[in-house]
């Protein structure tokens, strides 16, 4: 089933047929598709690797939906503002949602692209979460949650 | 004309507003200079948003000016820092930061047109940008 399909959206395709924007698009249309997570009915017998791949899963899925992270340090509280618009209704506002949207349905603010700034904020923040070892466990979280996040918009 | 790269552009905001380069210093301490483009605007977005609390209106001006001029000259790269992070940034400040019915009126044609596309795009409606064309055929 292509991605457009699971998602049940329209897809101009406007990509080179490049295996890593295919696979985020397929990513992307899961996350829009399935809204909520389900799991097996309960008589299903699962092994612990199914449960472990379902629950890894379920923290894409809320990932994609986290809003803004509250975090103390100054410097990464204004990169993770910089990667927010409140009250938005593509996804959660954030650079990752509209990465996803652009992918999925091909659809650019302006001719202007969001990866690039995506890009950019995980390095970032990477730098970040390398020169502040001993930062606050919730502010390295957030910092973590968010690279990930960015990094399954980006298929990468 | 050949197009203002990203390098070129953080020389030419340094050279236009003076005080920008204590902006840009402070930003280099706390972040280094190896960031890239779209990250580096955050000190010109700190910068911008002083200024819009100032109420200078000679230099909220200049700096509406500047980021048309760049809109129009800038290479890909610059463009794209301008609108997703300097534009986007300053739009997610409204309303509780900045108020962008206060200057939107300095706002170029093409700075105008992405604040609107970006704001169909979230599906927001920021207030003062959509009645800047009322505004201007007013006046």
């Amino acid at each position: 089933m292509t991605a457009s399909k699971l998602a049940g959206v329209r897809v101009k395709n406007p990509w080179p047929s490049n295996p890593c924007f295919c696979a985020a698009v397929i990513r992307a249309s899961r996350l829009t598709a399935f809204s909520t997570h389900y799991l097996p009915a309960s008589s299903t017998v699962v092994g612990g690797a199914y449960n472990c791949a379902a629950f890894e899963d379920y923290k894409t899925i809320l990932r994609a939906k986290m809003a803004e992270p509250y975090v103390v340090d100054p410097n990464l509280k204004r990169l993770v503002n910089f990667n927010y618009r409140p009250n938005a209704s593509i996804g959660s506002g954030s650079t990752a949602a509209a990465i996803r949207h652009e992918l999925l349905t091909g659809e650019k603010v302006f001719a202007k692209s969001h990866f690039q700034k995506g890009k950019d904020i995980v390095t970032s923040l990477e730098k970040w979460l390398k020169n502040n070892p001993t930062a606050r466990s919730g502010d390295r979280a957030a910092a973590e949650n968010i690279i990930k996040d960015l990094h399954n918009a980006l298929g990468e | 004309m050949e197009k203002i790269t990203g390098e070129k552009c953080i020389e030419l905001m340094k050279e236009v507003f003076q005080k920008f380069s204590a902006y840009w210093e402070s930003y280099v301490q706390d972040f280094g200079s190896d960031q890239g483009l779209t990250i580096q605007m955050l000190p010109f977005c700190e910068y911008a948003i002083d200024v819009i609390k100032s109420d200078n209106e000679v230099e909220i001006k200049k700096i509406f000016d500047f980021i048309e001029f760049l809109l129009g000259n800038g290479d890909e790269s610059v463009q794209n820092a301008m609108t997703t992070s300097f534009l986007e940034y300053l739009m997610s400040k409204d309303p509780d930061e900045i108020k962008f019915s206060k200057f939107a009126k300095y706002l170029g044609e093409n700075t105008i047109a992405y604040c609107k596309a970006w704001d169909k795009f979230t599906g927001v409606k920021t207030e003062g940008l959509w009645e800047t064309e009322k505004n201007n055929e007013v006046e």
